[in-house]
């Protein structure tokens, strides 16, 4: 599994849905499940998939797909 | 921040109550899911939490946790001048259940009582408040109860909190004693302006007119204004930024630094905020001791459980523990405290409750 697919399975894992849903608009605004639970749910298995540990301005913005692609980007992790 | 460092005061015993109904996250599978509830588990490192009975109040659990110190203590009652209940579920809108609590405990007329309504933070701002009140006071002892039920306003539908919140009672005897330079200190700070953050609207004054009606709010959630909200992301930002600069300040300010504390007795939030608690604040993670995975966060009562149910067995250490709580109001405080072991009660499992308090 490459970096992008890891990446794909934790969101759809995390939310329950099938990784050919995961597009530009999947976050918080449009995902009925997305809640804190989940959204520190997600952060931590990130976390822990890339052997990471997310800033708290980061973890706190970690609020849509597209957004959290960008966010790891900051890390050196290439999807 | 508000500092204050108290001389010549000393913990003389910290004792716990909870109830004997265990709930298992697992229990939630039909709820919420297999999946949800797992993840949940994991993040919130919560396996299962306990549950007062209907007819148990959050003071019956620091009545009887109270009861355990005297037994063990063995002081004159008469002795203590100031009882402090801590808590957000008290038995009467009016009068305070501090007066209850006084009757049952069969404490004498010279004595103050009120209760202070806090959560997550309120062992450490009750704590401060009774350091205080026994310092400017005439009398050698007071006593600092802590409870909560947190589950009694909770949603069963609210997958965010449900799962994580369990019920327990705390007692704590403050005397006073020359402590040779061993000052208990407080650092303290709060932001009404987030008041909102966690909050249970109705069943008070301001809402009077709103009906128990459960219905979805815009997080997807079933709930009525009776039940607690929380605002999630906001009350986990505050957790991980507010919390550690005080801790960092609380350092600063106590010339104190990690490697001084024998052990964190910190809020039971959940484990992901005390992974970033501790390493924010530089806090070994193997010194701070978990409660949560068995008892869940119990409000005002998660820095007793967790120094209860670690240090109990211990015999006749001197222990300075480092102490933080925070959550509503917003609220939040940490302090230095100095503990011999041989002070702290195991926990006791109880189901009592005062039957003539009901009306």
């Amino acid at each position: 599994m490459n970096n992008l697919e890891k990446f794909n399975s934790i969101f759809a894992e995390t939310f329950n849905v099938d990784s050919s849903q995961l597009n530009e608009n999947f976050g918080i605004d449009t995902v009925a499940n997305w809640d804190s639970v989940t959204q520190l749910s997600l952060v931590t298995a990130i976390e822990d998939e890339f052997n990471i540990m997310l800033d708290t301005d980061d973890i706190l913005d970690f609020k849509t797909y597209s957004i959290a692609k960008e966010i790891l980007k900051k890390y050196q992790i290439e999807l | 921040m508000i500092f204050s460092s108290h001389e010549n005061i000393k913990i003389a015993g910290i004792s716990v109550a909870i109830p004997s109904q265990k709930i298992n996250v697992t229990d939630y599978y039909t709820n919420f899911g297999e999946e949800t509830v797992d993840k949940f588990s994991e993040m919130a490192g919560v396996k299962q939490t306990t549950r007062a009975i209907d007819e148990q109040t959050a003071s019956d659990l620091g009545f009887e946790a109270a009861i355990k110190l005297f037994e063990a203590k063995n002081i004159n009652k008469e002795d203590i001048g100031i009882l402090i209940f801590v808590s957000q579920k008290p038995d009467y809108r009016s009068p305070s259940t501090a007066f209850v609590l006084q009757k049952r405990l069969g404490l004498n007329h010279d004595i103050i009582c009120f209760d202070i309504n806090l959560a997550c933070s309120g062992f450490v701002f009750g704590l401060q408040t009774a350091h205080s009140l026994l310092n400017q006071s005439n009398k050698k002892f007071a006593l600092l109860i802590t409870a909560d039920t947190s589950y009694k306003t909770l949603s069963p539908e609210d997958r965010t909190m449900i799962m994580l919140f369990g019920d327990s009672g705390s007692a704590l005897l403050l005397e006073k004693k020359v402590t040779e330079n061993k000052n208990n200190q407080f650092g303290l700070r709060s932001n009404g302006y987030k008041f909102k953050s966690i909050i249970t609207p109705a069943g008070a004054f301001r809402n009077m007119d709103l009906k128990n009606i459960e219905e979805e709010w815009t997080d997807g959630i079933t709930r009525s204004d009776y039940n607690t909200h929380m605002k999630g992301m906001e009350v986990f930002g505050f957790s991980i930024t507010d919390v550690p600069k005080l801790i960092e300040d609380f350092f600063k300010t106590s010339s104190s630094q990690p490697s001084d504390y024998d052990t964190f007795a910190l809020h039971q939030a959940n484990q992901y905020i005390l992974k970033q608690l501790s390493r924010k604040n530089k806090i070994p993670y193997e010194k701070i001791p978990i409660s949560l995975d068995r008892y869940g966060n119990n409000s005002s009562n998660s820095v007793p459980l967790v120094l209860c149910d670690h240090y109990s067995k211990n015999e006749n250490q001197n222990l300075r523990v480092f102490i933080a709580g925070f959550g509503a109001g917003l609220s939040w405080a940490c302090g230095s405290i100095y503990i011999n072991t041989s002070d702290i009660l195991p926990i006791h499992i109880t189901d009592n409750y005062y039957k003539e308090g009901k009306i």
